[in-house]
């Protein structure tokens, strides 16, 4: 009964913000074509047979690039990257974050000031800088831009677990839990993460995000991922020469990045709604 | 007879006051040789304006003072000393022996854990009950407490339920693993007079059915001279006056009792009762 009712809650959501259904359908669009590139993709990368900067055509959906490969199939594969970089870096802010963020919130004292001043520090970098900063260290590939995204993105979930924690930590709730004997790991597992997983997800919606656009930006400036692993936004680089020309070569990779950022902005305003406690027991 | 409860010269204080000058110290000191017994199956209200110390008072009883502040004196429940028991021995103790209802019931409720599971916990700690055995005694536990339909209310979250339940469910968490002290901090303040009286003939019932000992902590004497055998008065943190409810009317000592007794007369007779 109670899960009907969830879906019940959760399809009334859909219908009251538009915005939600809208993300949804954006992430979930580039998550299938994702899927599809795994097993098809209507030519291969390396497949340089067609015209050089062809416009739209039957035979080139998207038309193709200078070498005359395929646009559609490199933003299919680009929409892998993407979605690799995406639960890659959130991951590994969320497994960070949320290690570090409750050894502060649950150590008050030294340890909490300590790591409180480093998650300061780190925010203080753009994501962008850091990343950056990481790479030039690690040199550049796929999964260097994915780390070094995640620890600059892990600043931030440890700064939101660590203040939310503290914040249900001194709830009643808490007090009152206690009083009955419950120990600090049962308090940990039934009230902390339970009450920080709302406010968590939304955020982690949101770096998502943010993690596709920074990477974006790393391939941009040539640190993401090398060829032949065309990212959206080593498209966008190799497409500016003929920006020209050829508009559609940086249209189509912008309008995917649009789509996956926008979408995951809006599943979390949607999530936001949906975990508010304004709104709970409305429907 | 042996006390259940003995508790002798607590003081609590702010730690790390920096200060040399012995008014700052002074102000710093939030417990001032705090002594009292409470006799098996007693039943004892503690009395006084907010920030006199009560709910302290009760945190230190049950050993879970902030780390921020200094103790000192000795708090006594059935021949063991709180502060040398261990974490875990605590956590025994907790729940199982000496059991806390708090003011505000909306609060005191974790909101997104449903009900049923937060009176269940101290029972699956404590008595090891699991599966069916647990949900029957919880369901047991909430009948206990007079909520009509127990099913029901077992099955929801806090913001689906009233006040009223909401404060008879963290009654039922509280007395499911039958303590020998239940604490009350304010039980009725938060809630309106019609059920302030349902809650408070619970609690008498309850406590005498089980013949637990109490300790009612309240600012409102009207409300405690119904429930309780004894009166504290709390000011400033220490205790002013400690006498019987007989006692109350013919022979308060301090002038703040005497002042306490007058107001609460003159509500009375403005209320014309």
């Amino acid at each position: 009964m109670s899960t009907a009712k969830a879906a019940r809650a959760r399809l009334s959501t859909f219908h009251g913000s538009p915005t939600f259904a809208i993300g949804i359908f954006f992430t979930s669009f580039i998550f299938i074509v994702a899927l599809v590139s795994l097993i098809w993709s209507p030519y291969k990368l390396d497949d340089t047979t067609g015209n050089r900067l062809e416009g739209p055509n039957a035979t080139h959906l998207l038309g193709t690039d200078t070498l005359g490969r395929d646009l559609l199939s490199q933003l299919m594969v680009g929409a892998r990257i993407a979605m690799k970089v995406g639960f890659g870096a959130t991951g590994i802010a969320l497994i960070i974050g949320c290690f570090l963020g409750l050894l502060a919130a649950f150590f008050p004292g030294w340890i909490d000031d300590t790591l409180a001043s480093i998650f300061d520090t780190l925010i203080a970098f753009p994501t962008l800088l850091l990343a950056m900063l990481i790479i030039a260290a690690e040199g550049a590939s796929l999964w260097a831009a994915i780390l070094a995204i995640g620890i600059a993105a892990s600043a931030i979930v440890s700064r939101i677990v660590r203040i939310l924690t503290k914040r249900i930590l001194a709830q009643q709730y808490v007090v009152a839990a206690k009083t009955c004997g419950t120990s600090r790991w049962e308090i940990l597992r039934g009230h902390v993460l339970p009450n920080l997983w709302p406010t968590l997800i939304v955020n982690l919606a949101i770096i998502y995000g943010v993690a596709v656009l920074t990477e974006a930006g790393l391939s941009y400036l040539g640190l993401g991922a090398p060829p032949p692993s065309y990212s959206w936004g080593r498209l966008l680089r190799e497409a500016q020469s003929t920006v020209l020309t050829a508009p559609l070569g940086a249209i189509a990779p912008g309008i995917a990045i649009i789509l996956l950022v926008l979408g995951m902005n809006f599943v979390a305003d949607g999530l936001r709604e949906l975990f508010d406690p304004t709104q709970r027991g409305n429907s | 007879m042996s006390s259940l409860l003995r508790v002798e010269s607590l003081s609590v204080a702010k730690r790390a006051s920096h200060s040399l000058d012995a008014t700052a110290q002074d102000a710093d000191q939030l417990l001032r040789q705090v002594s009292f017994n409470v006799e098996d199956g007693e039943r004892v209200g503690l009395i006084g304006e907010s920030g006199s110390g009560k709910s302290l008072t009760a945190l230190a009883i049950i050993g879970l003072l902030p780390d921020s502040l200094l103790q000192s004196g000795s708090v006594n429940f059935a021949g063991r000393e709180i502060s040398s028991l261990s974490n875990r021995e605590l956590q025994k103790l907790r729940g199982r022996e000496i059991a806390v209802v708090f003011q505000e019931p909306a609060t005191a409720l974790d909101p997104l854990m449903k009900v049923g599971k937060q009176v269940a916990e101290p029972i699956r700690r404590h008595f090891g009950l699991r599966g069916s055995d647990l949900r029957r005694s919880v369901i047991s536990a909430l009948d206990e407490v007079q909520l009509a339909n127990a099913l029901r209310i077992a099955d929801s979250y806090p913001h689906e339920i009233s006040g009223g339940e909401r404060q008879r469910v963290a009654i039922a968490a509280a007395i499911a693993c039958k303590p020998r002290l239940l604490i009350t901090d304010e039980p009725t303040t938060a809630l309106d007079v019609t059920v302030q009286r349902e809650i408070l003939k619970l609690i008498q019932n309850l406590v005498t059915e089980r013949s637990m000992s109490l300790v009612f902590i309240t600012h409102d004497l009207a409300v405690v001279a119904q429930v309780v055998d004894r009166i504290l008065v709390m000011r400033r943190g220490e205790i002013v006056e400690n006498l019987s409810v007989h006692q109350l009317s013919s022979a308060p000592a301090h002038p703040y009792t005497q002042e306490l007794l007058k107001s609460a007369r003159l509500l009375d007779s403005a209320l014309g009762a």
